[in-house]
């Protein structure tokens, strides 16, 4: 054989050593296993609405005149606002060992065993088990929290009323609903605390879903906003769903609009 | 002295390929695929295997801050070194983006290789119609050249509007990232 093309052999085979000697130290520095996809399961209750008077296809009849026990607790439950009358309404209701995460309850829907039956000026009624139970309103506490409750009222007027029509217009024409508003994710050392509205243009319907430059969307139906992932899946639900609850920062405070769609 | 030259390259390419060949391909994939993590971006798949020169991935997902960018049915990376290709086949883009363009992409071929070594060139073909253009990693540049179908032309008018006709009657977009 040609000592040149045995020399050529010899430094191929050394260099396949080498390379195979590489391909090991390689094999020995990078990882053995795949990233494993962090699953992250969100322990927040979801946000449903039940209306049970309806669920069954006929309205159950409250009866008003039984007698019902005066407390200002029921069970682990605390009143923090109201808002309507004896029939419609909606009552805003949290538990006592956590006061800030709240609930917002419809007349006839169950929470926690208790089926919310009216709404008076400074007071609900929930039935359980037959018994009845009014529970008042808990004064606000002047601590440090800065925690908003949200306001009493004695009528529809803090709920705020969107359209499917709108909703369905701006699904299908994004760039619409960038021309009205901007939101800009908040992060705090590289993770996403929430939503910013850094402009919104007035007299538009942006404008009238009570929202204002400079606050920051940190819930939606009970659920944080700490991804973008958050923010889409409400997005991708806003046409299926009935009732939406966002939480805003607003001067600091925190803030709970409520929108019915129609 | 031409003798030595060519003996030099041809053992250069022989070690070359005889190093790609041997690569831990997997554990490379393993290797980007954390180093990918901390900018948000993770790519998932179900299987992998490996053989020679290429990877073969089964129903890769790709997710962006949380939120599914594609899904991949049969993906394969093929990787010379100095010359590397990446075929994506049956892509169906998320959902979100359904308002600007059809979903379903057939086939998506990615290349890098040392005759452009700062470019990374691609072509696919898929409802919207077919598509080339590169992404230039010094300039950070992103430039396309679309060829709509009907289906694009008909229901997704609107995005074509972002699209710049040049003069050849080509629609291109560029984006600096």
């Amino acid at each position: 054989m040609n000592t040149t093309i045995k020399t050529f052999l010899v430094r191929l085979i050394f260099l396949g050593v080498v390379a195979k000697i590489l391909s090991l130290f390689m094999y020995l520095v990078l990882p053995k296993i795949p990233l494993k996809k962090e699953y992250n399961f969100d322990i927040t209750p979801q946000y449903i609405r039940v209306h049970f008077n309806t669920l069954f296809g006929k309205n159950s009849s409250v009866d008003m005149n039984s007698p019902a026990i005066y407390i200002t607790q029921v069970g682990d439950l605390v009143l923090k606002g109201l808002y309507g009358n004896q029939k419609h309404g909606y009552a805003i209701v949290a538990n006592k060992n956590n006061p800030i995460e709240t609930t917002i309850i419809s007349i006839g829907e169950v929470y926690q065993g208790y089926t919310l039956q009216a709404i008076y000026i400074d007071h609900i009624v929930l039935e359980k088990t037959g018994k009845k139970y009014s529970l008042y309103l808990q004064k606000p506490k002047n601590d440090h929290l800065s925690v908003q409750v949200p306001l009493q009222s004695s009528s529809n007027e803090d709920m705020i009323h969107v359209y499917h029509d709108d909703i369905s217009y701006y699904a299908s024409n994004p760039n619409a609903i960038w021309k009205n508003i901007s939101i800009r994710e908040l992060k705090k050392n590289g993770k996403i605390e929430g939503f910013k509205i850094v402009w919104i243009r007035q007299n538009t319907k942006f404008s009238q879903l009570g929202l204002k430059k400079g606050d920051i969307i940190i819930k939606a139906n009970n659920k944080r906003l700490k991804s973008y992932k958050d923010a889409i899946d409400i997005y991708k639900k806003v046409s299926k769903i009935k009732t939406l609850s966002i939480v805003i920062l607003r001067n600091g405070e925190e803030k709970e609009l409520v929108y019915e769609v129609e | 002295m031409v003798k030595k030259t060519l003996i030099f390259f041809g053992l250069s390419i022989a070690f070359i390929l005889i190093f790609a060949f041997f690569l831990p391909k997997k554990n490379l994939l393993y290797f980007i695929q954390k180093e990918l993590y901390p900018s948000h971006i993770v790519f998932d798949f179900k299987q992998v295997s490996e053989s020679g020169y290429s990877l073969k991935l089964q129903e890769s997902i790709l997710y962006f801050e949380g939120v599914d960018v594609f899904t991949c049915k049969r993906s394969e990376i093929r990787t010379y070194l100095l010359y590397n290709t990446i075929f994506l086949k049956n892509i169906v883009l998320s959902d979100l983006a359904k308002e600007f363009i059809p979903l379903k992409v057939d086939n998506l071929k990615i290349i890098y290789g040392i005759h452009s070594p700062l470019q990374l060139s691609f072509n696919g073909n898929g409802d919207f119609g077919t598509v080339k253009g590169y992404v230039d990693l010094v300039q950070k540049k992103l430039f396309l050249i679309l060829y709509p179908s009907v289906k694009m032309k008909k229901k997704y008018y609107k995005t074509l509007r972002y699209l710049h006709k040049n003069k050849q009657g080509e629609l291109s977009y560029e984006y600096n990232y």
